[in-house]
């Protein structure tokens, strides 16, 4: 890997430098919404940071970097969601919990405990078309889904999430369909 | 609108400083630099269940000519040169010795960045965990987490008398894992001991009201037989109760080893060393720049607060067949005294320097 064998004193090319600067927010923001958890969301977005760094020489030349740098840290959030789960299979007298990814939601916050309470489906879907702001297209080759899933799952999102408040109902002009469209 | 979604978001997660791009370039620099990454299983039959076997990963040097973890059985207790100080290095481990006279006599292992055919007295002693400085980065699911100072308490030989060696573990996030593991469980036992203490709870407050009624008082006959049908009623409950509390106690001690023995990830150590543990380690001096090398997990051992060898570290290190050589077994059961003079007299019988 060309970047990663220089020499000691190298530090990260310029270019990788400005997608760092472009990206970390984004994709810290979609980890932390996604996880319900900021301390964890960064932690996996700097985890998905190192494997950019790992293969960047790949990554500089895809269309979508950075969807790829989502794919990973949802991916990383997936894992780690799978081993708590793991775990918590372990605790024969613990209620089932309802979010499959890792920590309750702070009290204060209202729009993670929202998607938290999504399928970690939709809650996937719905941070990437409107967190990250990918398109359809995007989404559905971040998730490995067709874009059809993507729709349907946004449009099941975007419901259960009017219907606890958080996005507007507008009946007579729906923009959630729209947004779907 | 979804715009509400948009503003609601961005207010859960807002924008903050980022976290230097260097310090994940250089993690991903030493994951790259990594010349070998072997896993293997060890099976551990208590621990499985809940880990899936036990982990150990090779992480040999850059330039070495280097063996398969696989084919070696063998792991790293990480640790390195502390500029300025006396002995240190990359402390790599390697197959264990057979004996105690191969520990303290034999010459370095092949294929560990020595020459072909060298010979190299080890030095082996004995040494105290002493201290943890904080790292310097933290952060990152892979994080250096101790910076430990061991100083040699107790040589073998007397010219290996001083010395201060810097040890440093990398703690990943399997590793916080395993920890958090071990504390649901922890959680687990205490709910299952509050659940057996409710449900003894009537058979007690029946003992002690049974204890404050004389055997003449018209009632005493009426607790006892109000006794009897509760402890036949709650018996199965409270057997079941033990049962659980039982298993999860085993659980706890494989998680609690191991905790200390696995790190998985792309940087590990074998064992993680706490301040106040002692080891007796056989240092073997590199010609690559690190000063020594620690052969093991066979030839280091772990001496616990009552003197004697580690019994958790041997047992689980009894589980790989190629670790269970001769040496293991002489030493089972042995003190950390008893073990230095068995190293004393090898290394007098093979004429010392």
């Amino acid at each position: 890997m060309g970047d990663m064998s220089r020499g000691a004193g190298a530090g990260p090319p310029d270019d990788l430098a400005a997608f760092y600067d472009d990206q970390w927010d984004r994709v810290r923001g979609s980890l932390v919404l996604f996880t319900g958890s900021r301390e964890l969301g960064e932690e996996l977005a700097q985890e998905a940071f190192v494997r950019v760094c790992q293969r960047w020489d790949q990554v500089r030349t895809m269309d979508a970097p950075g969807a790829w740098v989502h794919r990973v840290g949802i991916n990383l959030a997936i894992s780690h969601g799978r081993r708590r789960g793991s775990e918590r299979r372990a605790r024969r007298r613990l209620e089932a919990v309802r979010a499959e990814v890792v920590a309750p939601p702070e009290p204060e916050a209202g729009v993670r405990a929202a998607l938290l309470a999504l399928d970690i489906d939709e809650r996937a879907v719905v941070v990437l078309r409107f967190w990250a702001d990918l398109s359809v297209k995007q989404v559905a080759e971040v998730l490995a889904i067709p874009e059809g899933t993507v729709k349907t799952r946004t449009r099941m999102g975007l419901a259960a999430l009017r219907a606890s408040g958080l996005v507007a109902t507008e009946p007579e002009d729906d923009p959630i369909e729209e947004e779907v469209r | 609108m979804t715009q509400d979604l948009r503003e609601a978001m961005a207010a859960e997660a807002p924008s903050g400083e980022a976290p230097p791009l260097a310090g994940m370039w250089r993690s991903a620099r030493r994951r790259t630099q990594r010349r070998r990454l072997a896993v293997m299983g060890v099976p551990v039959a208590s621990a499985a269940a809940l880990l899936g076997g036990l982990v150990l990963v090779d992480r040999p040097g850059a330039d070495a000519p280097v063996p398969l973890a696989v084919d070696q059985r063998s792991c790293d207790l990480i640790a390195r040169v502390r500029a300025g100080d006396a002995p240190a290095g990359s402390l790599r481990t390697a197959r264990p010795p057979a004996d105690a006279a191969e520990m303290v006599g034999r010459s370095t292992p092949s294929g560990y960045g020595t020459p072909e055919g060298a010979s190299l007295r080890p030095t082996v002693v004995r040494i105290r965990i002493e201290r943890v400085e904080p790292a310097d980065l933290s952060g990152l699911s892979v994080r250096w987490t101790d910076d430990l100072t061991a100083r040699v308490v107790e040589p073998v030989q007397p010219a290996d008398a001083s010395g201060t060696i810097r040890v440093q573990t990398f703690r990943t996030d399997f590793w916080d894992d395993m920890s958090a593991a071990t504390r649901m469980v922890q959680r687990d036992i205490d709910g299952v001991q509050d659940d057996i203490d409710a449900a003894s709870a009537p058979l007690a407050a029946l003992d002690q009201q049974i204890a404050q009624t004389p055997a003449s008082d018209p009632a005493h006959a009426g607790l006892l037989d109000q006794r009897r049908r509760e402890e036949a009623r709650s018996q199965e409950r409270r057997d079941a109760l033990e049962a659980e509390l039982a298993d999860y106690q085993q659980r706890l001690q494989m998680l609690q080893l191991g905790e200390r023995l696995l790190l998985g990830g792309t940087d590990f150590a074998c064992f993680e060393p706490h301040v106040g543990d002692e080891l007796i380690v056989a240092l073997y001096e590199s010609t690559d720049g690190a000063a020594f090398q620690l052969v093991g997990p066979g030839s280091f051992f772990v001496v616990d607060e009552g003197g004697m060898l580690s019994p958790e570290l041997d047992g689980l290190r009894s589980a790989v067949p190629e670790w269970r050589t001769p040496l293991i077994e002489q030493t089972r059961g042995m003190s950390g005294d008893e073990l230095m003079d068995l190293l004393r007299d090898a290394a007098e019988e093979a004429g010392g320097d």
